[in-house]
């Protein structure tokens, strides 16, 4: 200013002062911008690779958490919760490096500047600063972070209550309660409405808030200037340097508060994410575990006690059971009486708070999980299907199976004859959790899935409780196949499919109050015959 | 204000996964602050660097010019 002031009295300035000062200022615009946009391209790289990092490791620790951990979430809550950790952090380091650091940056080095040619500004400059971001900071984790921490919370629920309802549409559809259900997301809908609602209108007015408080820092700054001036403490060109100087520094100010107000919110939607890091599941790989190798299939409960963390009582104690190789036992009992439990036991789902569960000698407990369970083929009663095709359905049991095997395992199964009916074969993909197929197709395809992976331990959850004749026929055959030279156990809800089996064991509030063949118990054992009868009575009426 | 951890997990979360990559963070660091010192040499060339008169005698100037 004063260059330009004095050329304009002097024109052989114009050159000596005034073009250098213009070509600087040129210079200066395309040197910072080619650096600002070179650091964010190495800002790429680095980000990239910090979110595939997050999102790759979340889901494996997640998919790794305990059942009892997936029984009490909704998956839909979960996906949710990830992808929106992974996408706040991408907003949260955003935030950190690429508006605060160089926001931080600049305010230090202005003050510098100031500081040095006129210490009062520089003061001047540092206390107005550090009082708008003080007040800035105070209202935003006071204020606006409950808020948006609310309406995160809401909008969790809605995507869990949609997941809900969309997965369950079946269930919907049967009842006719698409209205209900309406009804019950409608709820929801509302009340994330009303949080986010009252969060943003309070983000408006903070952020007018922070708008007066710029302006006034720019008064305080510029009125020292214009006050220095006056008394001849500056020059005309100080006063535009302490004008610019302001325009840049309530530019990142500015900034400042609404990244402040966003990084607070970033860190709330990454609550859940940094929860799922922290968390440390109890169901673990005891340090130098070894692989369960299973030469037999012999299955040993050693005085095994077990109680669940939500009961006082224990379920099990003093459970002792010794299942030889091959042998096919099933397990019967009123709902509750824990042969489920068992079960789950042997799949170490739950660890045993006493006692020991061998297989061919190894304890469990001591082995890796991922090999115990390669181990334990499982066919349940609600068999679930990845949304892939059903190749890739049944060689899930075992990766990199040929066509051939697969289809040799369908044909065990008894699957192989409606898959072929099929437009596309064994490509057909099956829709989510298998909806495409029938219960029994379903079943079988979960049949063949058991039989390609060859685990020389089945659990069967009975499989054809809910089929109709032709299906429970099919899979009868199917299991048969299934269970030669393998170690079976049942848990068996209709006592007339497990008559062959080689041993009953009958379950009673976590005991076993009786165990033989069938054609001895319906003897000996009082709760056998009674379950027996009711259910022939049932199938009577 | 965080809920379920605190701001020291995300902290250590934070440095969990920019711990891997010290080299690049280190230079967007470096890349950062040369950007923004040259940012801040707008105003410095506006009006600072380009004034080499005694102060007194450009303001009477500017009076005379008023």
């Amino acid at each position: 200013m004063d260059a330009i002031t004095k050329a304009a009295d002097d024109t052989s300035l114009l050159w000596a002062s005034v073009m250098p000062l213009f070509f600087l200022f040129l210079a200066q615009g395309f040197v910072y911008h080619s650096i600002r946009n070179g650091t964010l391209l190495v800002w790429n790289i680095f980000a990239i690779r910090t979110l595939h990092a997050i999102e790759e490791e979340t889901f494996c620790k997640v998919q790794r958490f305990s059942s009892d951990w997936h029984a009490n979430a909704f998956a839909g809550a979960t996906v949710r919760k990830i992808t929106r950790g992974k996408w706040s952090f991408d907003l949260y380091e955003d935030i950190l490096f690429i508006n605060l650091y160089p926001a931080l940056l600049v305010l230090v080095f202005v003050i510098i500047t100031m500081a040095v040619q006129w210490p009062l500004m520089g003061l001047v400059t540092a206390l107005s600063a550090l009082l708008y971001m003080g007040i800035n900071i105070y209202t935003v984790m006071t204020i606006n972070a409950p808020l948006f921490k609310a309406s995160a919370a809401r909008d969790t629920r809605v995507g869990a209550s949609m997941a809900d309802s969309i997965t369950a549409n079946a269930v919907v559809k049967s009842f006719g309660a698409e209205s209900r259900e309406d009804r019950i997301f409608g709820r929801v809908m509302r009340s994330w409405r009303l949080r986010a609602f009252r969060s943003w209108q309070t983000a408006v007015l903070t952020d007018l808030l922070r708008r007066y408080l710029s302006e006034l820092m720019g008064g305080a700054i510029i009125g020292t200037a214009i006050y220095l001036w006056a008394h001849g403490q500056a020059s005309a060109g100080d006063v535009v340097f302490a004008f610019t100087s302001y325009m840049l520094l309530s530019m990142y100010l500015r900034a400042l508060g609404d990244q402040v107000s966003n990084l607070q919110k970033a860190m709330s939607d990454m609550e859940d994410v940094v929860s799922f890091w922290l968390r440390e599941d109890e169901m673990r790989d005891r340090p130098g575990a070894k692989a369960l190798v299973v030469t037999e299939g012999c299955i040993t409960f050693d005085d095994v006690r077990f109680i669940y963390k939500s009961k006082i009582d224990p379920l099990f104690d003093g459970l002792n059971v010794d299942i030889a190789p091959g042998e096919r036992v099933a397990l019967v009992g009123h709902s509750g009486s824990g042969k489920t439990s068992f079960v789950k036991l042997l799949q170490r789902l739950y660890d045993v708070q006493g006692g020991e569960i061998r297989i061919d000698g190894q304890n469990i407990a001591g082995v890796t999980q991922e090999s115990l369970r390669a181990n334990i083929a499982l066919v349940q009663q609600e068999p679930i299907l990845f949304h892939r095709s059903i190749a890739a359905n049944i060689s899930y049991g075992r990766p990199g199976a040929s066509m051939e095997e697969i289809m040799e395992a369908a044909k065990q199964a008894y699957a192989h004859d409606f898959i072929a009916s099929l437009p596309e074969g064994y490509y057909t993909l099956v829709g989510e959790r298998g909806v495409k197929l029938s219960g029994g197709e379903r079943q079988r395809v979960a049949i063949a899935r058991a039989v390609l992976a060859d685990a020389p331990i089945l659990v069967l959850d009975e499989a054809t409780s809910s089929l109709d004749s032709v299906s429970e026929h099919y899979i009868q055959k199917a299991l048969e196949n299934l269970v030669k030279g393998k170690t079976t156990i049942t848990v068996a809800h209709r006592l007339a499919t497990i008559q062959d089996a080689d041993r009953i064991l009958v379950f009673d509030k976590g005991r076993i109050v009786a165990e033989g063949p069938h054609a001895e118990l319906i003897k000996t054992s009082p709760i056998y015959r009674e379950l027996y009868e009711m259910q022939i009575l049932d199938k009577v009426s | 204000m965080l809920k379920k951890v605190s701001y020291r997990d995300i902290a250590r979360f934070t440095w969990h996964y920019w711990g891997r990559q010290k080299g690049k963070l280190a230079l967007v660091a470096v890349m950062t602050a040369m950007g923004s010192a040259i940012d801040v040499m707008f105003p410095v060339i506006m009006a600072s660097w380009w004034m080499p008169l005694p102060k007194r005698r450009t303001i009477r100037a500017c009076y005379g010019r008023v």
